[in-house]
């Protein structure tokens, strides 16, 4: 009886060894829910210290933030637009001109901040400065819309 | 009179002749651009697919990242400095091409060590399976040995 016991807890224990071995092989690096990451930090890089005012033509810097947890390399562009409160929607992406774009490449599970720096022509109140990440697709040989966020601002000063 | 006429045909001449030249510029500007963000589209795919192969694509991706950078550079001096901005495009265009003609070998490399860590991992399941087929066999002797062997000095009292 004892012996059962014994031979069990033997194998047992050589058998989640060996699932362990094997899991962590199949499964390193797979990403269970693929996602990418957009953030606008500050010029401090923080969640903080966003300006709330710029004078026209003046500049001001930012910092964006892109993650790839895609589970492979993933190949990204922001762009920057101009929009009102008006048309938010952070799922699908604003019908304006494109102001700027960044476009970077990111290995999976690895993110960058990339310092950036703007500057408004047009004076406005509430004005929203959008940030749209959009990811390139193979398949399709072109980019696809992945998310945005954006920030509002009171353009003062001088008219252009 | 004539002279004033020839001198404005001549005027007339060098404008359309700088705006064709301006004109060829931007072209070649745009044609430049649309080529080199095809390369680099497709020295992606090709990291990708290096990547997919079990490929350590990290000095591609750096290489690819410093080939979108001096694109964008050369999109922001695309209107004010045509030649520097078809410079930056030429140098993006030679490190995608770089990317692209590096990424077999980086997929040949990764799935070379694909096919070691499989067969190592092969190796492993098989010594463990040995190992649980010895366990299951001399655990119990082995236990009664060590079992007898720390407890052979115990007498048993009388109750």
């Amino acid at each position: 009886m004892i012996d059962d016991d014994l031979k069990v807890a033997a194998v047992g224990v050589i058998v989640l060894i060996a699932v362990f071995n094997v899991s962590g092989y199949y499964f390193a690096n797979r990403n269970v829910e693929p996602f990418s990451e957009l953030g606008i930090l500050g010029p401090t890089q923080k969640i903080a210290d966003y300006p709330s005012s710029v004078l026209t033509g003046q500049n001001f810097s930012l910092n964006l933030y892109v993650g790839n947890h895609e589970g492979q390399v993933s190949y990204y562009q922001v762009l920057t637009k101009l929009g009102t409160s008006a048309n938010a929607n952070q799922s699908v992406p604003l019908a304006a001109p494109v102001m700027t774009s960044y476009g970077m490449v990111l290995l999976n599970n690895r993110n960058v901040t990339e310092p950036i720096t703007l500057s408004l022509d047009h004076n406005g109140t509430n004005v929203r400065l959008v940030f749209e990440l959009w990811i390139y697709e193979t398949n399709t040989t072109s980019f696809r819309f992945y998310t945005s966020d954006w920030l509002y601002l009171n353009v003062t000063g001088p008219s252009a | 009179m004539k002279i004033q006429t020839s001198h404005t045909i001549a005027a007339m001449a060098a404008a359309c002749v700088i705006a064709l030249c301006f004109v060829t510029a931007s072209s070649a500007s745009v044609q430049a651009s649309s080529q080199v963000k095809a390369q680099i589209a497709q020295a992606y795919s090709s990291v990708l697919s290096a990547e997919s192969s079990g490929g350590n694509v990290t000095a591609l991706v750096a290489k690819l990242n410093s080939a979108v950078s001096l694109m964008q550079q050369a999109d922001a001096l695309n209107a004010t400095s045509p030649a520097k901005a078809q410079s930056l495009y030429s140098q993006a265009s030679t490190l995608a091409q770089q990317v692209i003609s590096s990424a077999p070998a980086v997929a040949a490399a990764g799935r070379a060590s694909t096919f070691d860590a499989q067969a190592s991992l092969a190796v492993e399941t098989a010594v463990l399976a040995a190992l649980a087929a010895l366990a299951y066999l001399y655990v119990p002797r082995l236990f009664w040995r060590y079992w007898y062997r720390t407890h052979r000095d115990w007498r048993v009292k009388k109750q």
